[in-house]
Parts: structure tokens; sequence; C-alpha cells
């Protein structure tokens, strides 16, 4: 899965999510993501990182994607938060 | 069928406040991410902090497996509910959200 696609497949998750992605290893299967959503309103943040996760299954089940590390905000989060 | 010791993970997860499943024990940990978990979980005031070593349970680590759906350790316990691992407890200290929920 290349980067391109990790990102367009995670911005489906909901309407408004902003996500950056970093290939960690240059070799398209261990990816960290910055993931920016409304729909993370009100969720702590294990239940943002397994909407994230629940977007990629079919590929970490496969191992097409061996490892996703991620951070996770809600825009007033990113507000607050993201710029560190 | 839900595993045998299902049951027992719960009881120990609402046995006390929190609670982590680690490699090794608060005192002696035998992984990374499990002794940077403790640390977070104190720096963040955390007094009386209840350690299951899944190295030496090997049928308990299986049935939390199967509660959580999460695959790696260390697994924290905030009041009975699951609240992630050593890199989710850490984001959530930085932010202060780690200290709101041991209030």
């Amino acid at each position: 899965m290349t980067p391109e696609q990790l990102q367009k497949r995670i911005e489906t998750m909901a309407p408004g999510t902003q996500v950056k992605i970093t290939d960690l290893t240059g070799t398209m299967d261990h990816y960290q993501a910055t993931v920016v959503s409304p729909a993370f309103q009100g969720k702590i943040m294990i239940e943002q990182h397994r909407m994230v996760m629940a977007t990629v299954q079919k590929e970490i089940d496969s191992g097409e994607v061996h490892a996703l590390t991620m951070k996770t905000y809600t825009p007033e989060q990113w507000e607050k938060f993201g710029s560190k | 069928m839900a595993h045998p010791l299902v049951g027992k993970v719960n009881e120990i997860v609402n046995g006390s406040p929190v609670v982590i499943f680690m490699k090794g024990t608060p005192d002696f940990p035998q992984c990374g991410f499990s002794h940077k978990a403790c640390q977070v979980l104190r720096a963040a005031g955390v007094q009386s902090l209840q350690g299951i070593d899944v190295l030496s349970d090997d049928p308990l680590w299986t049935a939390l497996e199967e509660v959580t759906e999460w695959p790696t350790v260390p697994q924290i316990f905030i009041k009975g509910k699951f609240i992630g691992g050593c890199d989710i407890v850490t984001e959530m200290f930085e932010r202060g959200e780690l200290q709101e929920m041991l209030k």
C-alpha cells in the first residue's frame, strides 16, 4: 500500500478527516499517521485509534501493512497540541 | 464460546483502580514498553499500580486478547476500562487526559 493509498483510505473514515502519512522505513509497510477528524469528538484516544485501524484492517490482517502507529486529534485538540 | 479465563480478566481489572498487564512486574519490567508505561502511570500520580505479568501466565494472556482485541502488551485499564498501550497512555499523559481520567 503506497502512502497515498493509505492516506486516501483513512480519509474515508469520516467527512472532514485530514491525514498525513510518514513511511517510517521506506518499505511501504511501516507507517505513521497523523489523523485530524471531527468524528473523534467525544471519543477517548483508544476509540479514535480503533476507528482509524478499522479502515485498514484488511491490509493489517494480510500483512501488507505491518505496522501503523498514529496520533489522533479532534480539530480542537489539533489547535492545542498539534504544533508540538 | 468465550475463553474460560475471561471472567478472571474482568475480575482483575475491576479489582483495582489501575491495572497493567505487562511483561515483568512494575518493579522489574522485562520490556521497554512495559517499563515506560509504568513510568508514565507513576508520573501521572498512580501510587498503587496493580501489575499482572503475562510472561508467567500464558492462558490469561490469551483471554485478555479476547477481551480487548488488542494484540500487544502492555495493556492498561483504569477503573475497569481498557485505555490502551504504551503509546496511548504516553500521549494521553502529555495532553493531560490521563491525569483527568485518574481523578
